[in-house]
């Protein structure tokens, strides 16, 4: 019973969370508006859970965001969910603190490799499609989305360092 | 964990490609779109609201008032040089019919696009409502801001102009009448390519769909010409539009089904 309440509080937090992402894109100025809100969440549970079970979380939660993408269908999911694979690899075996820059270093490489398996995908489905690649017409838009989410990341770790005790630096880490 | 994750993930796409995934997913967006319809409509004021923050509020009224005036100015007058040449048309032929009225339904924006590379809005009208894909989509009085691109039961994605997907075969109103096709680029511009060089074009031109593709009529206004970029022994020039509506305000569109009767 405890179990079912858990996974369902999940779902409701993921659900929850998304709109939050959607709020984000919809209400934020710009540059703002390009903050990937998913990301920062997702690196802050890869350095709070120390756990694998992040990356299903974050397998089910851009299963939602596939729901809203018009690209084919399994970009984003495949691209995202790889990539917090990834990331929760390189963050067990690469850092050992817990400081404003471990939640700085976890979101910049989640959002380079996302970004990065998303756009070979891309263009290989695009091209396939219209014959062109507009290799510049992908600076712009994340140029903003990797300056500001690991920024963003940063600063909430360490409003959280300093108000949580899962956050703090001095932690035994699990693995 | 690896390869229990990839599996998963290849299952869930073969699963959805097959179909099976059907009714989760309509789960899924029957509990999230009322929550994105609220957020992009607070998106949405939230930009209205910083409009008229340095303005006196009479001001962005009679803003809005001119905006949409100008509108109408531009349809009317577009509609005025379609009914001229029909007109000529007419004479010269023993069979004729009068323009088809449109049939088209209405429906809300509840959200767009979430990816940087895209530019699309999702409206709540999916096939059950007659949607289908390819279908043009309007505002106000005729001007087309795109296609429907996906459809589901409740919903449907619409492709704007200035998606760099898009493509919409067009016709300056100029002397010579020249067709070329409407592109986007990445939302950061609307052009239109492939106006043969030899034809003359000029800043200010008014721009309108040329009824060449199926399930797109004629007529519907897109923009009027703001840069032209020619150059030399090319056989093609281009021009740069501003469309005729703010496409990242739009709250209520209309989608064309069909060419028949209206509703």
């Amino acid at each position: 019973m405890m179990k079912i309440l858990k996974y369902l509080s999940i779902f409701v937090l993921i659900v929850l969370l998304f709109i939050v992402h959607l709020g984000a894109i919809y209400v934020l100025p710009h540059p703002w508006n390009t903050l990937n809100t998913t990301i920062v969440v997702i690196s802050l549970l890869i350095i709070g859970w120390e756990n694998g079970f992040v990356v299903w979380v974050a397998m089910f939660f851009y299963y939602i965001v596939e729901l809203y993408s018009v690209s084919f269908f399994g970009l984003v999911l495949f691209s995202a969910t790889t990539a917090t694979l990834f990331t929760f690899w390189i963050y067990q075996s690469t850092f050992e603190k817990r400081t404003w820059f471990s939640g700085f270093g976890v979101s910049f490489i989640l959002v380079i490799i996302f970004r990065g398996i998303y756009s070979i995908l891309f263009l290989l489905f695009t091209f396939y499609d219209t014959g062109t690649i507009l290799w510049k017409s992908f600076l712009f838009p994340y140029m903003w989305e990797i300056v500001l989410t690991p920024i963003v990341t940063g600063l909430i770790f360490i409003a959280l360092n300093k108000t949580t005790t899962t956050f703090e630096s001095i932690h035994e880490l699990k693995y | 964990m690896t390869v229990a994750i990839i599996l998963v993930i290849l299952s869930i796409i073969s699963a959805h490609y097959l179909g099976w995934l059907l009714r989760v997913e309509d789960v899924l967006r029957l509990i999230i779109n009322p929550g994105s319809e609220i957020v992009y409509n607070w998106g949405i004021d939230f930009d209205n609201e910083k409009q008229f923050i340095s303005n006196p509020e009479k001001l962005y009224e009679v803003y809005k008032l001119k905006e949409e005036e100008i509108l109408s100015l531009q349809t009317a007058r577009s509609e005025n040089i379609l009914l001229k040449d029909e007109n000529y048309e007419l004479r010269n032929q023993l069979n004729f019919f009068i323009q088809n009225k449109l049939r088209h339904i209405g429906a809300d924006v509840i959200g767009k696009n979430i990816e940087p590379l895209t530019n699309t809005i999702l409206i709540n009208r999916g096939f059950e409502h007659g949607v289908r894909v390819g279908d043009p989509v309007v505002v106000g009085v005729g001007a087309l801001i795109g296609r429907v691109t996906r459809i589901e039961q409740k919903s449907s994605v619409v492709r704007l102009l200035k998606d760099q997907r898009s493509g919409v075969a067009g016709t300056v109103l100029n002397k010579d009448r020249s067709i070329g096709i409407i592109e986007g680029g990445y939302g950061l511009s609307v052009r239109m390519n492939f106006i043969p060089q030899n034809e003359e074009i000029k800043n200010g031109d008014i721009i309108i769909t040329s009824g060449l593709e199926d399930q797109v009529p004629r007529g519907l206004l897109i923009g009027n010409i703001s840069a032209i970029e020619k150059e030399l022994y090319q056989p093609f020039q281009k021009a740069v539009i501003n469309p005729a509506v703010d496409l990242d305000r739009i709250t209520v569109v209309s989608v064309i089904t069909s060419l028949g009767e209206s509703l």
